[in-house]
């Protein structure tokens, strides 16, 4: 573990800007975890696990854009939320995806592209986000949310077929 | 559209969904209100992110050499019924609850929090070669870190102890690790062994209950010298 984390928050550079990050954001982020667990202890733990994630990948984090950065981090700690959630077995995974499809004709906007994938049922968000914005693996995915890898490939393809089948039909671009 | 061009947007689109739905919340009911530990955990992390995500992370050990198969819970003479793995274990344990699962122990304080300054320990039988690195010492009001390294080799040792407060816990990763029972200056503890100790390092702690202190030491060194150098932890001064 020491090796990968070797490459950053070595010099006093990196430190600063790490801190910088935290005093930046910090509370945004408590905001979210709380949001989520509505548990105090809950919510710090999820916090901490995600400002572990940002020091195990300071270097790529470093290089998010600052508009960007907000929502990187707010993804980040609202999966380490729905770790706790579902160690905890309060969450009943809701897998309606035939109402997403059902739901979505006629979309003509980009906004009304992102509103859709703001109502996504929340492990198909999770995988997307752990794979699109946070870069792990399948095999990762499916060990942090606890199902299995056939499940994340499935989340993940409906997603992205999903996109393609709107940018394609309609033209739409951000 | 390229799979490249898809993964771009899929990238905006998450991220703008996230912004989105951010602005759409109100504010948490209830609030986070950050608790005392919560406060100390970020002192630390912004000390020295890399010491507290290390800490953080349980240490990880090879060649599992002891499972347990299922819980064992050991219960303090204090709240009357035991189940004990050993005798000089449940002697030792005042008010700890220290409970054994397959990949890790808990040890978790029970009783009235202990109040007054952090004394001031240290090793005082160093070996050859090791000093303290004054930079990546860690001083919060329960619970001080103190790191010894050999420059010329890069090997460090570890020092921890804090004060248990009411509801906090200690998690050490039992996985790939032989556990002894040891100890330390008359106090019960347990010795995290792999034989493999030039390249993982071994561990090991022990509970003061009259002080109300957990200790453990981390080392590359092999169980006659971590046990020699936990024993010579010593008080230095009362209360800084």
């Amino acid at each position: 573990m020491l090796i990968f984390l070797l490459a950053a928050l070595e010099s006093e550079e990196d430190r600063q800007e790490f801190a910088v990050i935290y005093e930046q954001h910090h509370a945004r982020l408590e905001n979210a975890a709380m949001r989520i667990l509505k548990n105090q202890t809950d919510a710090e733990d999820a916090v901490q696990n995600a400002f572990m994630q940002v020091i195990r990948h300071f270097e790529k984090i470093s290089e998010i854009s600052c508009k960007d950065l907000p929502f990187w981090l707010i993804s980040i700690v609202k999966n380490e939320a729905l770790i706790i959630l579902r160690k905890k077995k309060k969450v009943v995974l809701l897998e309606d995806w035939d109402a997403v499809e059902n739901g979505v004709s006629g979309i003509t906007e980009y906004e009304e592209l992102v509103d859709l994938f703001v109502r996504l049922p929340d492990t198909y968000r999770a995988v997307l986000e752990m794979k699109y914005l946070l870069g792990y693996s399948y095999k990762e995915i499916s060990i942090r949310l606890g199902i299995s890898e056939t499940a994340v490939n499935t989340r993940a393809s409906r997603g992205r077929a999903l996109l393609r089948k709107y940018m394609e039909q309609e033209g739409v671009c951000p | 559209m390229t799979d490249h061009d898809l993964d771009t947007l899929m990238q905006r689109v998450l991220l703008d969904s996230l912004r989105l739905d951010w602005e759409k919340q109100a504010e948490p009911e209830p609030a986070f209100v950050p608790s005392a530990r919560y406060k100390r955990q970020a002192a630390g992390m912004l000390a020295d992110p890399l010491a507290w995500e290390r800490k953080r992370a349980v240490p990880v050990w090879k060649n599992i050499a002891r499972r347990t198969a299922a819980v064992l819970l050991i219960v303090s003479i204090g709240f009357g019924s035991l189940l004990a793995v050993s005798p000089a274990v449940r002697a030792a344990v005042n008010q700890w609850v220290i409970e054994w699962y397959e990949t890790h122990i808990t040890y978790r304080y029970t009783g009235e929090d202990m109040a007054g300054a952090m004394p001031q320990y240290e090793i005082t039988e160093l070996p050859e070669g090791y000093a303290e690195v004054e930079s990546e010492r860690i001083d919060w009001p329960e619970q001080v870190d103190i790191v010894y390294r050999n420059e010329e080799t890069g090997k460090t040792i570890y020092l921890n102890y804090m004060r248990m407060v009411q509801g906090s816990a200690t998690c050490i990763s039992i996985e790939e690790s032989e556990i002894l029972e040891v100890t330390v200056n008359g106090l019960d503890g347990q010795l995290f062994w792999v034989a493999d100790w030039e390249n993982h390092r071994n561990a090991v702690t022990w509970i003061d209950p009259d002080r109300g202190l957990q200790f453990m030491v981390e080392a590359n060194l092999d169980k006659t010298d971590i046990l020699h150098m936990a024993e010579s932890v010593s008080l230095v001064e009362s209360a800084k």
